[in-house]
């Protein structure tokens, strides 16, 4: 049924298979090591802040106190009114931002400068 | 005989769409249609076998509701450049290799171009990790097609039939 040259073509099939399984292994470590950016703007002027490292940050922008751990941000506390920046929590992906208006603070996660035009792809 | 083959085809694809399990890869399926487009390569002329794919396709996504939608278009890429390569191995090297090699370097194709389309369709290359566990579905698919247009086309062989005019 099968001749010699089906076999050969299974098996280089089966080796291309896990060749390729090893490429992609390999490529995959080099994601997440992508530089992310936090950006924090308080009306007049911008700064930028590393969010790689593990430390836990606390600072405080304007009356934002501003909570940096392990790659995710949040407003702690805020002197505003209605504190949305605070209930709006942790924020830890491209694009994610807290926005304070009474203090005109805007914090935004940005990643290295690509962004999906896509919310999600439904097939 | 050859409106039969479409009639066996376009069953067979429906078919396989509602009553098989779906496969655990996303976008991989069996494709038992194929079958029809071995037998037809190996009976008929390379026109009537293309004709076949091609009107296939599109009264497939008629019956199940896809035409003019994205997996449309990825099912059209992906019989169109199988079955080139299809007839190229199976022009060039039938008898070295069966239709088990025909169909299992068809599936292969079939898999990647749609690979590259949604790439192209998404634009972006993380898609590419599911190469590895395309390329080895493909060969179990495949395989089995090929096997079973092998014995096919062995117990219709006696019918000897001639290349059919239009």
């Amino acid at each position: 049924m099968l001749t010699k040259y089906d076999r050969l073509l299974i098996y280089f099939l089966l080796f291309l298979s896990f060749l390729t399984f090893l490429a992609s292994a390999y490529w995959t470590r080099s994601f997440g090591k992508e530089t992310k950016k936090l950006v924090i703007t308080d009306g007049k002027t911008t700064k930028e802040y590393s969010l790689t490292s593990g430390q836990k940050r606390i600072f405080s922008v304007k009356g934002c106190v501003v909570e940096i751990e392990r790659a995710k941000v949040r407003v702690r506390s805020s002197s505003c009114p209605k504190k949305i920046c605070v209930s709006q929590g942790w924020i830890r992906s491209d694009g994610e931002s807290i926005v304070c208006l009474p203090h005109q603070v805007v914090i935004k996660i940005v990643g290295n400068g690509k962004e999906t035009p896509f919310d999600s792809l439904v097939r | 005989m050859l409106s039969l083959f479409l009639g066996v085809g376009v069953v067979l694809y429906v078919a396989e769409l509602f009553y098989f399990p779906p496969l655990p890869i996303p976008g991989a399926k069996l494709g038992l249609a194929n079958i029809v487009t071995l037998i037809l390569m190996g009976f008929y002329r390379w026109q009537d076998a293309l004709f076949n794919t091609i009107v296939r396709t599109i009264a497939g996504a008629i019956v199940t509701g896809t035409f003019l939608t994205p997996p449309f278009f990825f099912s059209l890429t992906g019989a169109l450049t199988s079955f080139l390569v299809m007839y190229f191995v199976y022009r060039k090297f039938y008898g070295k290799f069966s239709f088990v090699g025909v169909s299992l370097s068809g599936s292969l194709v079939h898999n990647l171009s749609q690979l590259l389309l949604a790439i192209l369709f998404i634009g972006h290359w993380g898609i590419l990790f599911q190469t590895p566990f395309l390329i080895l579905i493909a060969v179990p698919t495949g395989a089995f097609n090929g096997v079973v247009a092998n014995y096919i086309i062995k117990r219709l062989g006696f019918l000897s039939w001639q290349p059919l005019e239009t």
